[in-house]
């Protein structure tokens, strides 16, 4: 596994570089279109057309397939990251709230995560999408909403495993306040299992996020998501496939090494799978 | 378990349903633009008839008067007519039902098919090279986005070697009547069924199938793998070996049946899973399903359809969670005598 953790790093540090430098790496202007070059093929096809000012070829309106790309890693990624953070926030607020208050509050909570878990989550977030109005911003929030659910209800059962410990008592007897035992002593102790959700939270955000932006409920065009991208390119899936799969090859190798650091994270915190690795 | 606990169990899904239907009705409402201007459209109609139709429909009542009216007419199994279609929500439901389970049928078949003898020879060689490469398939299987796989698996497969059709679920030349939904049965009823009538729909659903099982292969490699790990570790494991039972007997006979146990409740929970993946594989692959019905009523402000679809939607996955529970219980005694403790 050796090899999958260094590739995975390779591309989460490649792409957070992109994110950063997103206007030095890129050759061009991703929304300036040249005139007279069409859907330009890459470097790969050895066709005459090539032009060696757009490495991997132009698309319909002739915008430089690679600017966009490297535009779009800013986009995509920086959804990701806003829909884990925000899903965490609100996530472990919730599942605070309900651990810690119990009873009344534990049920109003409890219920809602279990009303919101029984509808499917892409519907949820089309239908909140179609409320708010098609952005970005928007499918961030609705990718939010069908996020949060899952990390509530860890951050709640965790919480209330480690409320039975006897530090929890001894701070109690000690004097500290709720507020205070929840921030200083059983958040900390939870730190793994909410990390863990959160890594796992920025791929399937970042997925989310994409799969409105294909069904054109995300960022408006000539916004370079991925998704956005994906769902123009689809038309010319047979003639020009380049174009529908570079934008699915830099979703998907973003997925994969957040889903990877996720499994590392969590076997990190695990003490069953650290003691079975050592065995 | 015990009954009481049963007890409070159905007592909690009946009140999650009432929460789904809350959401179901006033999230709908809340959506910009009305059925009846839609059905208008830029034609225009004088606002008396305008009116009328409301009135027809049913809107012209307050919000809560219209949702009690739901409720009611929901608890007594009356769903109402699509405004779209004129036709009863819970007669489209269970055709567009049989569609997206029958797809997701195949693609669970797959997954399983598949992902459980792989999970179990990654664990039986856990650590060798194929262990290796069954665990990263699994991690890739599960990150691919399915929307941009199923538009490369009909590039491919159906466009460029022309192996398998594009979209819809039976060749036009087969005319096969309603009978179950489910066309792998209803064309043996059919006059011009069959066999020819059957591959035409196996090779239809192929394509979607595949792409919907991904997510559910990617789960199902990596928790039989991990379970069978488990259950390789446990006392029992080692005292058949010691007693002298053969290797394959120990591993396929013992170990498999209760590795098996957590593959099953991953599976009934997958269900969720299969629903969303369904509602984009469906607009991928022109797939007449559940996913493809809501997502077109949410356009069209369908309200009776996406209330009602959304409320039957939920009742699906909530029986299904909560039989897997049975299942569970059923299967190993241990938390059948927890409760009554």
């Amino acid at each position: 596994m050796k090899l999958g953790r260094a590739a995975s790093i390779a591309v989460l540090v490649g792409a957070a570089l992109t994110v950063l430098a997103a206007d030095l790496l890129s050759p061009h202007d991703p929304l300036q279109t040249f005139e007279g070059a069409y859907r330009l093929p890459g470097f790969w096809s050895g066709e005459a057309q090539f032009d060696a000012r757009f490495l991997l070829g132009t698309d319909d309106v002739g915008r430089d397939v690679l600017s966009r790309l490297i535009h779009g890693a800013r986009w995509s990624m920086l959804a990701g990251l806003a829909v884990a953070a925000l899903a965490t926030l609100i996530g472990v607020i919730l599942g605070a709230l309900a651990a810690w208050w119990g009873r009344g509050v534990d049920a109003v909570i409890s219920r809602a995560m279990d009303v919101l878990m029984a509808l499917p989550s892409i519907l949820l977030a089309i239908v909140v999408v179609t409320v708010l109005g098609p952005s970005l911003l928007n499918a961030i929030l609705a990718a939010t909403f069908t996020a949060i659910p899952g990390v509530t209800r860890v951050v709640r059962a965790q919480l209330m495993l480690e409320m039975s410990k006897p530090y929890v008592a001894a701070a109690r007897i000690a004097g500290a306040g709720g507020f205070r035992i929840v921030m200083r002593e059983l958040l900390p102790n939870c730190g793994g299992p909410i990390l863990v959700q959160a890594t796992l939270g920025f791929g399937d955000g970042l997925l989310n996020v994409a799969a409105l932006g294909f069904l054109g409920l995300g960022a408006r065009p000539p916004a370079p998501e991925w998704g956005a991208m994906l769902a123009d390119a689809r038309g010319f899936v047979e003639s020009d496939p380049a174009l529908v799969t570079l934008p699915g090859l830099c979703i998907f190798a973003v997925i994969w090494a957040f889903n990877i650091l996720g499994d590392e994270v969590r076997d990190h915190f695990d003490p069953k799978t650290r003691l079975r690795e050592a065995a | 378990m015990s009954g009481r606990d049963w007890l409070k169990r159905l007592g909690m899904l009946g009140l999650t349903l009432w929460g789904v239907s809350l959401i179901a009705f006033f999230l709908i409402r809340w959506v910009p633009g009305d059925p009846v201007m839609l059905m208008i459209g830029e034609r225009g109609a004088s606002p008396e008839a305008i009116a009328e139709l409301r009135a027809r429909l049913g809107l012209d009542a307050s919000l809560p008067v219209q949702y009690l009216r739901f409720a009611t007419q929901a608890l007594r199994g009356d769903l109402g007519v699509s405004i779209l279609s004129g036709r009863p929500v819970m007669q489209e439901f269970r055709e567009r039902f049989a569609a997206t389970a029958e797809l997701g049928g195949l693609a669970m078949i797959l997954a399983v098919l598949v992902g459980v003898p792989l999970g179990v020879s990654a664990a039986i060689w856990r650590g060798r090279w194929w262990d290796r490469v069954a665990t990263s398939m699994s991690v890739a299987l599960y990150s691919l986005p399915i929307f941009w796989w199923g538009l490369v698996a009909i590039a491919l497969v159906s466009v460029r070697w022309a192996l398998l059709p594009v979209s819809g679920r039976i060749g036009v030349e087969f005319d096969v009547p309603m009978w179950s939904g489910l066309l792998f049965i209803d064309v043996w009823r059919a006059e011009e069924g069959g066999w020819p009538a059957f591959v035409s729909a196996l090779r239809h659903a192929m394509l979607p199938a595949l792409v919907l099982a991904t997510v559910p292969l990617a789960v199902i490699t990596r928790m039989t793998r991990s379970s069978f790990l488990d259950v390789l570790n446990e006392e029992y494991v080692r005292a058949a070996r010691a007693k002298g039972l053969s290797r394959p007997r120990v591993l396929f006979v013992h170990a498999l049946r209760n590795a098996l146990v957590p593959v099953v409740t991953v599976i009934g929970l997958m269900l969720g899973t299969i629903l969303t993946g369904a509602i984009l594989t469906e607009s991928i692959f022109s797939w007449p399903g559940l996913g493809r019905w809501l997502v077109s009523a949410v356009i069209s402000r369908d309200y009776p359809v996406i209330q009602g679809g959304v409320l039957l939607v939920a009742v699906v996955v909530l029986v299904t969670s909560l039989s897997v529970d049975a299942l569970n219980v059923w299967l190993s005694p241990r938390l059948r005598t927890r409760g009554r403790s």
